[in-house]
Order: C-alpha cells, then structure tokens, then sequence
C-alpha cells in the first residue's frame, strides 16, 4: 500500500470517525470540561477549578442526595451480581446439557423480556404488584403466602429491591447467552473423558466447565458492573424524575437526570450536571481498569 | 451416560420451565387483559378474554387519544436509518481496521473500541447544547446520529473480528487482479460479512428501538415521539384508565413479539455468534 | 478376567442404521485394532464399547459382565481421546489425578498411582505444567498416563496418532507396543491407517461400512484376505486386480479367460462357480517377479517407475486390464516403454468370487 497514498482508507475510516468522535467522545471530554465551570450572571459559565466537586461533596444539600444514590447504585449491582448472574449461569448450564429437547423454545422463551422495552416492562410489573389489581396478591395467596403481600412499590424498605429485581427479570437473558456461548465452546471430548473419569453431570459441571469459563464469567460481571451504574430508564419509567419513596431508589442515572433538568425545587444547572456526569464515568472508568488489572489478568483464557 | 443423563432431564425440563413461565407469564397477563373490559380486568385478570368480557375499547381509545401510529412510524425511521447508516460507515471502518496495515492501526481501533465501554449518556449535557448549536433539537434527525455514535463502536469490533477472518488468499487475488479498493470493499467484502449483520443487528436495533433518554432529551416533541417515549407519556397520563393503559403496552409489545419470534432462531444464532470473542 | 464380547451389536441413528449387526471376540490382554475407511463405523464401535454412545441392539459384555446400560466409568475401562481431551485448567498431575480423585481414594493412594504412571510413560518432570505447555506428543503420554492411573481392565484409543507428525509417529507407536508387552492389559484400538494395524496388533477387525469385513491376525489378513475389500485395504501398494470370467467348471478346478484373451486353469474349489460368472484375480506387488517359470504371468508396457532406494514400483499398463505395479527390491532397471513379462506362484494368487469373496 505504500505505492499510492491510501485515500480509501481514510474514505472508509472518516465518516464513521467523524460521527463517532463529534457526538461521543467530543460531548463526553466537553462534560468533564464543563464540570470545572460554575454558571454566572446570565447563565454564562466561568471556570471554577474543583468548585462544583466541593459542592457536591461537602454541601449539605448536595452530598447527600449523591451518596444516597451511589449507595442506591451499589445495592442494584449487588442484587444484580447475587440474583441475575446465577440465575444465568444456572439456566445456560441447562440449556447446554447434551440432547436437550425444547432448547430453542427455552432460549426463545427466556429472552422475550430483553427484548421488550423497559418502559413496558416497567408498567407491566407496576401493574402486576399494584395492590388495587390484586394480581400479585392472588398469585401469593395459591402458594399460601397470601398474608405476605405488600405494596412493595410503594414502600421505602423495599422499593429499591423490587426494581431492581424486576431489572433482573428483564436481562437475565443477557448473561444466559453470553454463558451459554462460552459452555458451547468446550469440546465434547472433554465431558465424555470427564464422564469415562466418573464424573457425574453436577462434577462435571462444578470442576470442569465452571473454571474453563471463568473469563466469560470475568465480562459478564464487567458489563453488569458498566450497566448498572449507567441505568435510568426503569426507574424514571415506574417512578419518574423523583425516585421515590423519598428517593429511596434514586440511583446515579436518576440522579444526573434531575441534576442536569432540574425538577420541582431546584433549577437544572449544566455544569452540575456535567459534574456528576464526570464522577459517574470516575466510577465507571475505576471499576473497569480495576477488573481488567486485577481480575482479567488472573483468569487465563486457556487454549481449548 | 445413558442412565444418569434420563434422571437429570427431568429435573433439568422444570427448573427450564418454570423460568419460562416466569420469564412469560407478565407479558401474557398484559396482552390477554388488554382484550377486555374494565370491569373483566378487576373481576378475573387470570382469565383469558371470553365473550363476556372480549372488548377492544382498550385499543379504541389509546388509537383516538395519541398518535400512536405517528409514534410508530418515528420510532421505524429512526431504528432503521440508523441501523443502516451505521452498518453501512461501520462496515467501511472495520474494513480499515481489518483489511490493511499501517502504523496507528491499533491505536485507531483501541480508539473506537472504547465507546463499548464508556456510557454516551454520560454526554450528555454536551450532546444537548450540541444539538442546540446545531438547530436539530426536537428532530429525529438528532436522535439518529446519537444512536449511529452509539452503535459504531460495538459493530466495527464485531465486523472487524468476522473480517480478520476472510482467507487473505481472498483478499490478495482481488488486489492481483488490479480491482479498486472501493470495488473490492463494495462486491467482495460486503457480501461475505452477511452473517454476521444479524449479530449487529440485535445488538443495535434492540437497545436504539427501546431507548427512553435520548428521546426524553433531546425529542420530547409529540410530533418527533418515538414508540417507547409515546407509550411511557401516554401510561403517565391515563395512569388510572387501565383499560387504556393495558392497550397501550400491548401495542408497543405486540410487533416486537411478532417480529421477534419470527427471526428468533437467527437473532439467538447471531448473538451466540458474537458472544464468542 | 478383562475380555470383551459384542454380539450382534447394532447402532441406529434415527431411521438410520450404521454399525449392521457386529460380533467380535475379544480374550483378556489381547490387543485388537479396528480398521477401516472413514464413516465406516469403528469408532462408533468403539463408543459403543465405552459406554458414550448406546447401544441399539445386541449384547455387550465385559469382563463377563453385560454392560448395556452401565455408565462408562463403571465399566472398567480407560479411554484416550484423539484430541488427547487434556483438561487445560490442570496441571498434569491434576489431569491424572481427576479421576481418582472423584472416588473415594486416599490422597496417598492417588498420589501412587499418579507418580507411578509418571514413571512408566517418563512424566515425572512435567508434572507441574499445564497441557498448553506442552508438545503434541507430551500430551499423547498424558493422556495415556490418565487412562492408566485408572487401573483398568481395558484401553481404548480413539485414532491416537492421527495428531502427530511422520517421526513422531512410529516413535510413539513403539511405544504404545512396548507398554503394551509391560501391562499386558486388553487393548482395543481405532485407527484408519493399515500399517498401525498390522504392526501393533494381535487381531484386526477391519471394518467397512457397518459391517465387520473379515477378524484376524496380521498376517492371515495378508496371506489369506476374506474378501475384495480387506484384500485392497491391508497391504501397501494396494492388492492388484485383473478381472476375468469362467469358461468351464469340472471337479478339480475350473478355466477362467482374463481381458487379454488368456485363459487358465485354476485347481482349486469351484464353491458353486457357473459358466460366464465374473471373477476378480488379485496378486500383491511384491509377489510378481520377473521371471517366467509361474503360474500366473502377465506382459505389459512400463508406463512410469518409481525408485524409492531400497525397492521401485514399477507400473505396468496391461492391454485391455489397465495399471498394475509390480514391487521390486533394490532399484529397476525398468525404463519407461520397456515390454516386460512378471509372474506369480499359485499360491500367491488369490480368486474372489463375483459377490468379492475369497474362493479358497
């Protein structure tokens, strides 16, 4: 390629570069620059060094509204990382037993709710639970736990762990395929040898499938790590811009929103904004240069 | 092998379905229920719709009060010119990537593999003055070059993985031929990568067609409404209308559903496919 | 005592049936090979015999025991993969511990066994390195060293040399020979390649599209093939064939006109021969010779001549027959275009009856 200048590399490469660093990478780097701002007379920012980062963490007004929510965020990973990926992990082994009838019908069935939107999801479920419906209340009551049934939208104890449970319900297909994957790419010969060595289905799957996808696992919890600190739309969808019962599921995405648009007592402020914004991509950013440093490196992609 | 493997299939086929039924059930309760009347809902939300209480008032009213199908039509537009778009520039891109080599490759491609990681939303405030400045606020125009910056990242990584696998062999007998770069991209390239746009395709389509913020930002008009942001207005307003509501949904689910399990068995090939990196 | 018995083992996929109703013998420290051309059903057999595949119809027996329904583990026996299937996250100690350390043995006990089957396959080294680090014929060994550690009362191996290289090859095969003069354990090996066969084995079962062709030793495979197929699968160069039809039978013999026009007695059974009945005449390579004085002669014209050093191929293009060869040691003076006249002793000429088999 030396012989003539290569236009037709930049022909391909520029209007997807152009695109892609005008309305991703520009707006975010011009976020963190804006975060430095404080906005003056008029509206017209001025630079402000670390002002807005003291005010969101020493005001009052401000710090507590954020730690709540980042602690709020914490407890949607972690429901996530206890609930969803096990229940993943735990369907995709099922599903990648040998001569399995139904298979394709499981996998169809199981990933229909990715496929919907969150605001779908989100009202279905209102609805479901709403105590006016009785539904939910009905379905306890075949089991004979009629008596446990609470409006759990509703209730600050327990609305955080209802949503994000019904989070949970709408992607568990995700780490399902992703595992599923993975367990396809382990040769047959190794189960039948295992299988000849004595091993049972539990055994073979415990100490020779698990460790062999290990990596898979690493990035399944990465990308829910990534997900869940940048989620916004169920919670805006059943709970709106306020995250209530008294915030007790405002989570950082709920949270940048309010910020940046502002709601009923407070007036949006970009550059505060752009301040949470920043730190959410801090967060975002640490947690994955800390797995890939730490966690990734340990787990060896064997050659299979 | 034989004796164990029929005890676990058993065991195995209930936990299956019972998730199915969990993972099911919700979605069957809406549809079922939007078919019937008001007081059918309350009285026997369990039971599927009979004469009794089958009723389309549901769907009468959502169809007179919004515009769902204008919501519809904004919502194909915007799903399918950006999916299109970003195939189209993406495909060229990963080509770049893939098929020659030149100092600052990698670094190109670590460059646009980092949007698979960071957030767009976290832009946001950028995106918006940006959009502003630009006159496209309120237009389905803003919307869709959000989502092609969106999508480009994690289809030229997907593209250009299936790329590095074309048999250079391939590559190298168009060039001796003394065919154009742009002919050989165009008639050679593209043709090949077929399979794998169905794995680009689920992994752009679903996230971009089920989208809340950015139209919530930067197209809240009822003129530039997509479906998602159509149906969350209209369930806030008519909240208590649960006739209503429950139509609604089924609307905005219903051609998902339909579309969904008739390409099934490609999106599930196509996301096992791009899984395996 | 570790004998195997198939009778009437049959596998069916479905509507379809690939291995057609199998019965083999097989004593306690025998070594048999299952040969025979790709799809031709051996290595079903095999999984067959390990318990991975189920049986259709028929019986199995190991050990005198009926093993249809028995889990492969439980059946006795020890298998080596042809992709050695090395578990790539364990050390190769851990490779061949895993199975003894799913039962109930003591780690001392497990500890033993593993060193001891180091020692005879030479692994003691590499005891800590995982598969991934190292070479293809490292692996074979660890593999093998897995099956041993099993203690079992039969091995099977699944083509194990098909993954490796020409020298490493015949290295690895005496080896294999040699452990097997050591343990003394029955072994049933899988393979596509006659010449294993022949130098490893103590029976053959060769194979050919589900069905079992001929059972036996090497050498009654050479000098005494059942049929057209075995006769053209064992040997190297492959088994000539001239094509000939019977012109009369009587109680001692019978006449037989070749394509040439040539015809010869043949003192041998008739078994139910009639007039005008096609006849196929096979003579091995290394059987012609160039003199005249035998039984079965053949002329022809040398159409190319392949000088290897210690033996030429010469190949002959028969009038109306078309391409023979013919194996002569040290190097020919054959020369391409040469007329050259070779024959064979009777009892080097074998005679398949119209259906392929041998007539004896």
């Amino acid at each position: 390629m030396n012989r003539r200048f290569p236009t037709h590399i930049i022909v391909f490469l520029a209007p997807a570069v152009v695109i892609y660093t005008l309305f991703m990478i520009y707006p975010l780097l011009d976020s963190i620059r804006l975060s430095f701002y404080s906005l003056g007379e008029g509206g017209v920012p001025y630079f402000d060094g670390f002002k807005n980062y003291a005010i969101l963490f020493n005001d009052p007004n401000w710090s507590g509204a954020f730690w709540n929510a980042f602690w709020n965020n914490i407890i949607l990973f972690a429901i996530h990382m206890l609930v969803q990926n096990p229940i993943g992990l735990l369907l995709a082994a099922c599903l990648s037993l040998p001569v399995l009838k139904g298979r394709h019908l499981y996998r169809t069935a199981i990933f229909l709710p990715t496929m919907l939107s969150v605001v779908i999801i989100g009202f279905t479920w209102q609805l479901i639970l709403s105590p006016l419906w009785g539904v939910a209340e009905t379905l306890m009551d075949f089991v004979g736990l009629a008596d446990y049934f609470e409006p759990w939208l509703g209730q600050k104890s327990t609305a955080l762990a209802t949503i994000s449970l019904i989070s949970v319900w709408q992607f568990v297909g995700i780490p399902m395929m992703l595992i599923y994957a993975a367990l396809l790419n382990i040769p047959e010969d190794l189960t039948e040898a295992a299988m000849i060595d004595g091993a049972n289905h539990r055994q073979v799957f415990w100490r020779i499938k698990l460790p062999l996808i290990l990596p898979t696992l690493g990035i399944v919890s990465i990308l829910t790590f990534v997900a869940n600190f940048n989620a916004f739309d169920l919670i805006y969808a059943i709970k709106g811009g306020l995250a209530g019962p008294d915030f007790t599921t405002d989570i950082m995405g709920t949270f940048f929103y309010r910020t940046f648009f502002g709601f009923q007592l407070q007036l949006g402020s970009t550059t505060m904004g752009a301040t949470v914004a920043t730190i959410m991509f801090l967060i975002i950013l640490l947690g994955v240069v800390l797995f890939f440093f730490g966690v990734q490196r340990r787990l060896l992609r064997h050659a299979l | 092998m034989i004796i164990k493997r029929k005890f676990n299939a058993g065991a195995v086929h209930v936990i299956l379905l019972i998730y199915c039924l969990i993972a099911i059930w919700p979605i069957f309760l809406v549809i079922s229920n939007s078919f019937k009347s008001r007081k059918w809902i309350f009285k026997d939300p369990m039971a599927l719709p009979d004469a009794a209480s089958f009723s389309l008032v549901g769907f009468e009213k959502v169809l007179s009060r919004s515009n769902f199908d204008l919501y519809f039509t904004n919502s194909i537009i915007v799903t399918v010119v950006s999916l299109g778009v970003t195939l189209l520039i993406g495909a060229m891109a990963a080509w770049a990537l893939a098929g020659y080599k030149y100092r600052g490759n990698t670094l190109l491609a670590f460059y646009l593999a980092i949007g698979i990681m960071v957030p767009i939303r976290l832009g946001s405030v950028s995106i918006m003055k940006l959009m502003v400045g630009l006159g496209l606020m309120n237009t389905l125009t803003a919307l869709i070059l959000v989502y092609i910056a969106m999508s480009l990242p994690l289809t030229i990584f997907i593209l250009s993985e299936f790329m590095n696998q074309i048999p250079n062999d391939l590559k190298e007998a168009a060039r001796c031929d003394g065919v154009s770069e742009y002919r050989i991209f165009f008639q050679i390239i593209l043709p090949l990568i077929r399979p794998a746009i169905a794995t680009v395709g689920v992994f752009t389509m679903v996230p971009v067609w089920n989208d809340l913020w950015f139209p919530l930002i930067l197209a809240p008009g009822d003129e530039v409404r997509t479906v998602t942001l159509g149906v969350q207005g209209f369930v806030g307003q008519y909240v208590t209308d649960w006739n209503a509501v429950l139509s609604s949904l089924t609307l905005a689910i219903l051609p998902v559903l339909v579309l969904y399990l008739i390409f099934s068995r490609q999106l599930i090939r196509g996301i096992t496919a791009g899984a395996v990196k | 005592m570790a004998d195997v018995k198939l009778a009437g083992v049959k596998k069916s996929y479905g509507k379809i049936e690939v291995v057609h109703g199998v019965d083999i013998d097989i004593s306690d420290g025998e070594f048999v090979v299952f040969v025979g051309p790709s799809g031709c059903g051996k290595s079903t057999l095999l999984r067959m015999i390990a318990g991975l595949e189920e049986i259709s119809a028929g019986d199995m027996f190991i050990g005198g025991n009926k093993v249809n329904d028995v889990a492969p583990a439980d059946r006795g026996i020890a298998m080596v993969f042809q992709s050695y299937a090395l578990y790539p996250h364990m050390s190769v100690y851990k490779n061949m511990a895993f199975g003894l350390s799913i039962g109930k043995i003591g780690k001392a006990e497990i500890d033993r066994r593993v060193r001891q089957a180091a020692d005879i396959l030479q692994l003691q080294d590499l005891l800590d390195r995982r598969p991934a680090q190292l070479s293809g014929g490292q692996r074979q060994r660890v593999a093998i060293g897995r099956a041993i550690v099993r203690d079992p009362q039969v091995f099977l191996f699944d083509e194990p040399l098909s993954n490796l290289d020409a020298a490493l090859r015949v290295n690895t095969r005496l080896e294999i020979a040699k452990l097997h003069q050591n343990l003394k354990n029955t072994v049933i090996y899988v393979t596509h390649d006659q010449v294993e066969a022949m130098t490893l084995a103590d029976k053959i079962v060769v194979m050919n599209e589900g069905n079992v062709e001929q059972i036996g030793s090497p050498l009654d495979l050479y000098h005494r093939p059942a049929n057209l197929f075995v006769a053209g699968f064992i040997g190297s160069p492959q088994m000539n064939i001239l094509t000939a039809t019977v012109t009369s039978v009587n109680d001692s013999g019978f006449m037989a006109t070749f394509a040439d026009g040539q015809t010869s007695p043949f003192a041998r059974p008739a078994h139910g021969l009639a007039v005008n009945d096609a006849l196929s005449i096979g003579v091995r390579p290394e059987h012609l010779t160039a003199s005249t004085a035998n039984d079965l002669s053949i002329s022809g014209t040398v159409d190319v001549v392949e000088r290897l050093g210690d033996v030429s191929y010469i190949y002959l293009d028969l009038p109306e027959e078309g391409r023979i060869i013919v194996a002569e040691q040290g190097s020919a003076d054959a020369v391409p275009g040469d007329q050259r006249d070779y024959s064979a002793p009777g009892k080097n000429v074998h005679v398949f009856g119209p259906d392929g088999t041998a007539l004896r």
